[in-house]
């Protein structure tokens, strides 16, 4: 599968692109939401992983500008280290497929739930 | 008659001839009727009666002497019996007698005799009539005298009955005027006035109609013995003089009083001091009821007059007190009207006056004895400070558990001495105080929040990178043991640090006070990694046996209590020799409560002091140790979700403190 991550922090960004490579995935990066949105549409990846805060636009602003038809062939995985009623917000939007909150406990847990969701299709929040 | 006849030829040829008789003429009389005639008309010098008895001759010497007593009477007999001579002699007062047969010669040497006789008789009679002339005169003289000596002692008489009138006057006037110096309420000068005018039996009781204020008027009067005072609205115009009969002030006062006022003395009172002082167009005038008649009323009005100056002083010392003790009465009420206590003191610290909320009543105690209930000097007391300064001092002092802010006023009593007494105002500020340290802690712990946020949120993205990387670098190395463990020590590393970081932000989120249900046991894990450092050299003992029992608090605030409980614990045994043992546990209690108990092996906490250590502000640390605000806060808090905290220590024996709290219905 072909993932796509967005976020500002290279760490983050590392860590889930070796993660996902090392279970035989195809990852692309972006470190900000405009160049993230541009990828998106040029590339089509089958999953997108989206940080909330990013210099450009913010994740849910990119669920948002993404064409409708190329987004309902994604799963959306939106992860964030913000806590408090931004995040609620985001819950109840429902936009995206998957919420999963920073600092997560364990990286091999996270590829896990996302290939799950994958394969499984559509199940809802899982955290 | 013979005899006669000689005789009188020879009396008239003595007369005739000799011219010594020159001025006689003889009459003669030959009976008692002639002799009677002659003596009461003629004017007879020498009467001679000529040979009769003897026993005869006394009844007309008699008659004649009765009719002409300054006739010389001569009897010329021709025998005397012996004691005839002397009867005539005694009783007809007979100048001479002769016989008759006297010689010629004889009879003129006895009417020379009797000439002259006569003429001493005269002249004796003359001067009788001189003297008694001169004596009537004298008499007249002395009873003018006499009668001048009567008036001027009844004048004298009467002038002293005036000069002790008068004194006496004076001396009532004198007292009167003592006794009006020593009133000072009108009750006082009406009873005065009363007893004054009493001994005029024809007056009534007095009245006095004031008008201390331009639009108020009252009646002062009597009713059944004692001074009664009314406010009356109809406006009374007073004249500036007295009136014996003040017909409008009478009809004025029958309006009143609702009875026939009879003749009425109306006297206007003026005060000196109130018209100076333009305080007011104020006046007041006494009325008194008589039917006295014009000069008893004069008399009266004397008595009047001559107490008009020190009536009008008395009224006007009456209203000035009256105005006085308004005063006095609203300064008072001002004083007492102040909610916060306050007294005036002396540099004893006596208690010279209080308000209300100082004192109930008027003692003459010290202040720290009356409000503080102490027996020395509150510590930190501003009033020395004061009094020695002369400036006002403000300190804050603890009185009976409550934080006062104390500011002591110098009273100045002259422009340059010191100061003696000052007033000791008590302001209450103890709520003040601790909403201004709570808002001070929510508004710390909001800044801390904020700022933790901002932190935990810049750290939480790299260091889930940092752990994310090493998970993976740790998959990837699984044939490099060496590396692989020194990954594993940084992924612990940053993941202990992801937990401090989630606590701190829980903790000091302030911002979401929103209650929520959860078990005291996860409230003290999440508190633990805060107090890492404070409980770094302590053995601890923790054993929570309460996971299940839900709660429902705010866990941010029991947080704080959990936090300030255990850092007094850790506070009270620094430096303790023995080994400083921390030991906490939480348990279910039979009631539906859960206890969580914090203990340490401290000194423990002094009996005297264990019921204050609740007290806002109240603390034994030092000023940079703590605020005291931690306990009393605490027990706050805990009642606030229906909850306690207390404590049980005895000393030597470390202190115990229980939280307890409700354990929430939607547990069971």
């Amino acid at each position: 599968m072909k993932i796509l991550i967005v976020d500002d922090e290279s760490l983050v960004r590392r860590s889930l692109q070796k993660a996902f490579t090392a279970h035989g995935h195809t990852v692309i990066t972006a470190e900000e939401g405009l160049s993230g949105l541009n990828l998106w549409q040029k590339e089509k990846p089958d999953l997108v992983i989206l940080d909330v805060l990013m210099p450009g636009l913010t994740g849910p602003e990119i669920i948002e500008k993404i064409d409708l038809s190329l987004k309902s062939k994604t799963k959306v995985v939106v992860i964030s280290a913000y806590a408090g009623e931004f995040n609620d917000q985001l819950k109840e939007n429902k936009n995206f497929d998957l919420y999963l909150a920073k600092p997560f406990d364990d990286i091999m847990q996270i590829v896990k739930i996302t290939e799950e969701l994958f394969t499984l299709g559509k199940h809802g929040n899982t955290n | 008659m013979d005899q006669a006849n000689i005789l009188h030829k020879t009396i008239q040829g003595i007369v005739d001839k000799d011219p010594f008789f020159v001025q006689y003429e003889i009459v003669v009389a030959n009976n008692s009727d002639r002799f009677i005639d002659f003596l009461t008309k003629e004017k007879i010098n020498i009467l001679i009666l000529v040979d009769y008895e003897a026993e005869k001759w006394i009844p007309l010497l008699e008659l004649a002497q009765r009719i002409s007593p300054q006739t010389v009477r001569i009897v010329l007999a021709e025998k005397w019996p012996q004691n005839s001579i002397i009867s005539v002699i005694n009783s007809g007062r007979v100048f001479r007698a002769l016989n008759l047969s006297i010689e010629d010669s004889e009879i003129k040497a006895h009417l020379v005799d009797a000439d002259l006789e006569s003429e001493t008789f005269q002249t004796r009679l003359k001067l009788k009539s001189i003297y008694a002339e001169q004596n009537r005169k004298l008499e007249s003289l002395n009873s003018d005298l006499e009668k001048m000596v009567e008036e001027k002692t009844a004048d004298i008489r009467k002038s002293k009955d005036q000069i002790d009138d008068k004194v006496l006057r004076v001396r009532q006037l004198t007292s009167f005027i003592k006794e009006l110096s020593s009133q000072v309420t009108f009750q006082e000068f009406m009873t005065l006035i009363r007893r004054d005018i009493r001994k005029f039996s024809k007056t009534g009781d007095p009245i006095l109609i004031i008008q201390p204020e331009f639009d108020t008027t009252e009646i002062i009067y009597f009713s059944s013995g004692s001074v009664v005072k009314q406010k009356i609205e109809k406006a009374l115009h007073i004249s500036d003089s007295i009136q014996t009969n003040d017909k409008q002030t009478a009809q004025y006062l029958a309006d009143f009083f609702r009875r026939p006022v009879i003749q009425t003395l109306s006297v206007p009172l003026l005060f000196s001091s109130f018209q100076e002082k333009n305080l007011h167009q104020s006046f007041s005038l006494l009325c008194i009821e008589h039917s006295m008649n014009t000069s008893e009323l004069k008399y009266f009005l004397e008595h009047i007059k001559e107490r008009l100056q020190p009536m009008s002083m008395a009224v006007d010392r009456a209203f000035l007190q009256k105005e006085l003790s308004h005063q006095y009465y609203r300064w008072e009420k001002t004083f007492d009207g102040i909610k916060d206590p306050i007294a005036i003191v002396d540099a004893e610290y006596g208690i010279i006056r209080t308000n209300k909320k100082f004192s109930d009543r008027i003692v003459h105690r010290a202040c720290y004895e009356e409000f503080a209930g102490r027996t020395s000097i509150c510590p930190n007391c501003p009033l020395e400070e004061a009094l020695q300064t002369g400036q006002t001092q403000s300190k804050q002092v603890q009185i009976n558990g409550k934080q006062y802010e104390v500011s002591s006023y110098p009273i100045r009593q002259t422009h340059e001495g010191k100061s003696t007494s000052a007033v000791n105002q008590y302001k209450d500020i103890t709520n003040s105080r601790e909403l201004y340290a709570r808002l001070l802690q929510s508004e710390k712990m909001g800044a801390i929040g904020l700022l933790a946020g901002n932190i935990a949120h810049e750290l939480n993205n790299p260091l889930t990178g940092i752990r994310s990387l090493t998970q993976v670098l740790i998959a990837e190395t699984a044939d490099q043991q060496q590396l692989q463990s020194d990954l594993k020590e940084i992924e612990k590393a940053s993941a202990r640090s992801q937990k401090i970081i989630r606590n701190l932000l829980e903790f000091s989120s302030g911002s979401t006070n929103s209650s929520q249900l959860i078990s005291i046991d996860e409230i003290f894990d999440k508190t633990l990694p805060i107090l890492k450092t404070i409980t770094r050299n302590l053995r601890s003992d923790f054993k929570l046996d309460t996971q299940n029992a839900l709660i429902q608090v705010e866990p941010q605030l029991i947080q704080q209590v959990i936090f300030n409980l255990i850092q007094n614990a850790s506070q009270a045994m620094e430096g303790q020799k023995e080994p400083a043992t921390l030991i906490v546990r939480s348990t279910l209690l039979s009631n539906g409560f859960v206890e969580l108990s914090i203990q340490d092996s401290g000194p423990g906490i002094p009996i005297e002091i264990q019921q204050k250590i609740f007290e806002p502000f109240f603390t034994t640390k030092s000023e940079t140790q703590g605020t005291g605000l931690g306990l009393s806060l605490s027990r706050e808090i805990l009642r606030r979700f229906g909850g306690e905290l207390e404590l049980i220590s005895s000393p030597g024996k470390g202190a115990l403190f229980k939280i307890h709290l409700p354990i929430s219905k939607e547990t069971k």
